[in-house]
This record gives structure tokens, C-alpha cells and sequence, in this order.
């Protein structure tokens, strides 16, 4: 439980950190485009550690996906 | 040339090499059983749709993006909500090539962690997108000749173990054909629309049609003799219940006392699946610089590899997982954002000519 306090603490530094310093990044065209690169290393960090750690709280693509399902199955049976 | 352009026989080369590492050694068509090449004939319409589309397109607009144009046309909301189907599309397709040139390497190379063979692969591609859109040219061009002698040495060595009778009766039922038709309509052949980021860097688009249009259908060609030979050799079931067919077939073939050559293929394979890959992590790349309107996609390169990397293992757990997700679920999805995306945009762009520059 610690060790996930630890993990909040960060994200919240983090959270923090781009609340007070992200709006003078947003200003030139250089900030942005690491802004995005960075959000996208979280993203794919976020999802790393979900499914290494089991939880499945992100939502899955694979899931909404599977919503067309029906019709692979229309086009099998037909 | 800069790093930034592409010439005419450049691209002509990255389609035919597009086609063919797309389907790579997974044969989607082949649902259709012994109609598979009849599939493939009828599924590379949508391809030669899209390519004679964009064409078109880029020949009115050369100087804009896709998603530039799709903005202009249909306005800031509708054009934005387009683009992001379609970047989400691509990201798919571009998903689904990796796992496959992944899954592959892992067949050759089974004590390799998955892991540690899609990021090699990643850091591959990531290096020639640093490079610019003229690098990928100039690998397309580095690879045409090797890779012509070898589908010509696949073609040779195939023939004498080839039983054309397997292929018989040449129209069994329609519904398979159908359900071949639509998969393979979507995979490889809808993904051509891909080239709707590197055409804008071509220049003289015009003067070449007929160039793309020749090495567009050489690749349908490949692809209708690849469904041709794995039918006749390995038989409609065992070719159904194989996941790369064209590998079991390239293990049959040999030159009198040479055996297993199948390795020589692998080079083939690997660098038409490599390309493919690099292809569609461009395109993506130069998509979401547009997306975001960026100046420089240079910081999006490596991060959205990752996400490939991370999304793919998410997703696609296991081998099932993909399957039934990847090659039964999502070409629903794929398909119609791939023929819809630049038939809108076409049309929008053609009613709305005094809006565009």
C-alpha cells in the first residue's frame, strides 16, 4: 500500500508540475510538440503498468471492438 | 532531392512493395477456399478504387495534406472527427503489421523475448522515419531487385509440386467468395489509402499514373499467383487451417538436392513485411503532426512507437486475442473509415472548390 501512495504521490507532482509550469510550455510551438510526445510516453506508460500489474482499469480498444463481433458473425453464417 | 520528397519511381516501388508486405505470409482471402485468387482478383478493385481516388485528389491539390484538405472541405468539427477515425484506423492496421512481421520473427527466432523483437523491429523503422520520407524511397528502390528475383525464384521453384486439380471447381459457392472478397478487400488492399501522406511529396503525380496503376496490378498479380500456388500445393484445408500458408509452401519448394529453403524466403518476407511497417509508422507519424498540427513530427516518432509497442500487447494477449479481434472484428471497422475517409473528402472537395485554395 506504500509503495502505491508513492505512485499517487508522483502523479500528483506531476499533475502539480504541469498545472504551474505546462502554460509557458503551450506557448511556443517547440513546448507543444514535446507536451504531446510527453503525453503520449504517459499514455503508453499508464497502460504498461495496468497490465502488468493485472488490474484492467484502462479501457480496453479490444473491448469496443469486439462490439462488431455480431457482424463477423453475420458474414460467417451467411 | 530532399529528405522531405519522394520521386514518381519511388513511390511506385513502396506500392508495390506495400501490397505485397501487407499480406506479407498471411493470405486473408483464403476463407474463399480454392476461390481465394478469384477473391483476390475481385478484392483488389477497392485498392485500384482508392489509388485512381487519391490520384485524383493530389492532382487538384498537390500542395495539401489529406487532412488539411479534409478540414477545409467539410469544415473545422467534421473534418477533425474524420481525421481521428481515420488516424485510429491506421494505428489498427499499423498494429496488426507489427504483430504480424513480429509473429513471424518469432517463428524463426523462438528463444527471443516478444518484447525485445518488436522493439528491434520499432527502433528499425524509428531510424528510417528519423530519416526523413526520402530514406524510405530509397530503401524501397535498395529492395525492388532483390525482391523481384526472389517472388521470381518462389514462382520457378513452386511450379513442379503445383497440383492444378486442387483448385477445381473453380466457382464452389458464392458466400465463401463473398466473405473472401470483403477480407481481402480490407487487408491488403484498403490500405493503400496510406499513400494519401506521401503523395503530397511526390512531384509530377500525373505524368506517372500509369506507372502506379502497372506496378499496382504486377503486385494484384503476385498476390493472385500466391493464392494460385498455396491452394494447388497445400490443399483448401490444410491452407485454411495454416496461419502463414505461404511459409508451409516456400518449406515444400527446392532446387533438386536443396532442402528447407525457406530461409532464403524469410529475407523476402522480412524486408517486403519490413517496409510495410515503416509504410504505415510514416504515415501515422506525418497523420498526428497534422492532427496536432505540429511543425516537427521528429518528438512524435519514438512515443508513438511505443504506443504501437504497448497497445499491441494490450490488445492482443494472446494469439486468440488477435484472431478473433484483429482479423474478424476489426476489418469492419478499417474498411469502411479506409473507402469512406477519401470518398467523402473528394466529394466534399469537389462541391466546395471556391473554399480551397
Amino acid at each position: 500500500m506504500m509503495y502505491y501512495n508513492l505512485i499517487l504521490s508522483i502523479v500528483l507532482f506531476f499533475l502539480l508540475f504541469l498545472l504551474l509550469e505546462g502554460h509557458s510550455w503551450l506557448k511556443n510551438s517547440l513546448g507543444t510538440e514535446y507536451c504531446w510526445a510527453v503525453l503520449l510516453f504517459l499514455l503508453a506508460l499508464i497502460y504498461t503498468i495496468d497490465l502488468v500489474q493485472g488490474w484492467h482499469l484502462m479501457p480496453n480498444p479490444a473491448a469496443i471492438f469486439a462490439k462488431l463481433k455480431p457482424l463477423s458473425d453475420l458474414l460467417e453464417t451467411i | 532531392m530532399g529528405a522531405k520528397t519522394l520521386s514518381p519511381q519511388q513511390i511506385t516501388f513502396m506500392i508495390f512493395l506495400f501490397i505485397t508486405g501487407s499480406s506479407l505470409v498471411f493470405i486473408p482471402e483464403i476463407v474463399a477456399g480454392q476461390s481465394a485468387w478469384m477473391a483476390c482478383l475481385l478484392g483488389s478493385l477497392s485498392g485500384l478504387y482508392i489509388l485512381l481516388l487519391l490520384l485524383a485528389l493530389f492532382t487538384r491539390f498537390p500542395a495539401l495534406s489529406i487532412t488539411r484538405i479534409s478540414e477545409l472541405a467539410l469544415g473545422k468539427i467534421a473534418g477533425s472527427i474524420l481525421n481521428i477515425l481515420f488516424f485510429i484506423s491506421l494505428f489498427l492496421i499499423a498494429q496488426g503489421l507489427l504483430y504480424n512481421l513480429c509473429f513471424l520473427l518469432g517463428l524463426i527466432y523462438p528463444a527471443i523475448c516478444g518484447f525485445i523483437l518488436r522493439s528491434l523491429v520499432l527502433f528499425t523503422a524509428a531510424y528510417c522515419i528519423y530519416q526523413g520520407p526520402a530514406m524510405l524511397g530509397r530503401l524501397c528502390e535498395l529492395f525492388i531487385g532483390l525482391i523481384l528475383f526472389f517472388f521470381l525464384l518462389g514462382i520457378i521453384a513452386s511450379f513442379p509440386i503445383m497440383d492444378l486439380s486442387e483448385l477445381k471447381p473453380l466457382w464452389p459457392e458464392w458466400k465463401p467468395l463473398f466473405s473472401g472478397i470483403f477480407f481481402v478487400a480490407d487487408w491488403p488492399f484498403a490500405q493503400l489509402v496510406i499513400l494519401a501522406f506521401f503523395f503530397p511529396l511526390v512531384q509530377g503525380l500525373k505524368e506517372k499514373k500509369k506507372a502506379f496503376i502497372g506496378w499496382y496490378l504486377l503486385a494484384v498479380a503476385i498476390l493472385v499467383f500466391e493464392d494460385l500456388q498455396v491452394i494447388s500445393i497445400l490443399g483448401q484445408e490444410l491452407a485454411e487451417i495454416s496461419r502463414f500458408p505461404l511459409l508451409k509452401v516456400n518449406r515444400l519448394t527446392g532446387f533438386g538436392e536443396f532442402r528447407r529453403v525457406e530461409l532464403f524466403f524469410f529475407i523476402l518476407w522480412f524486408i517486403v513485411g519490413f517496409t510495410a511497417l515503416t509504410v504505415y509508422y510514416q504515415g501515422l507519424v506525418l497523420n498526428l503532426k497534422e492532427l496536432l498540427r505540429l511543425e516537427n513530427p521528429r518528438p512524435l516518432i519514438l512515443p508513438l512507437g511505443l504506443c504501437l509497442m504497448v497497445f499491441n500487447a494490450y490488445m492482443y494477449p494472446s494469439d486468440l486475442n488477435y484472431i478473433t479481434t484483429r482479423l474478424h472484428n476489426i476489418p469492419f471497422f478499417t474498411i469502411i473509415v479506409n473507402l469512406l475517409y477519401p470518398t467523402i473528402i473528394f466529394i466534399a472537395a469537389s462541391l466546395s472548390k471556391g473554399r480551397l485554395p
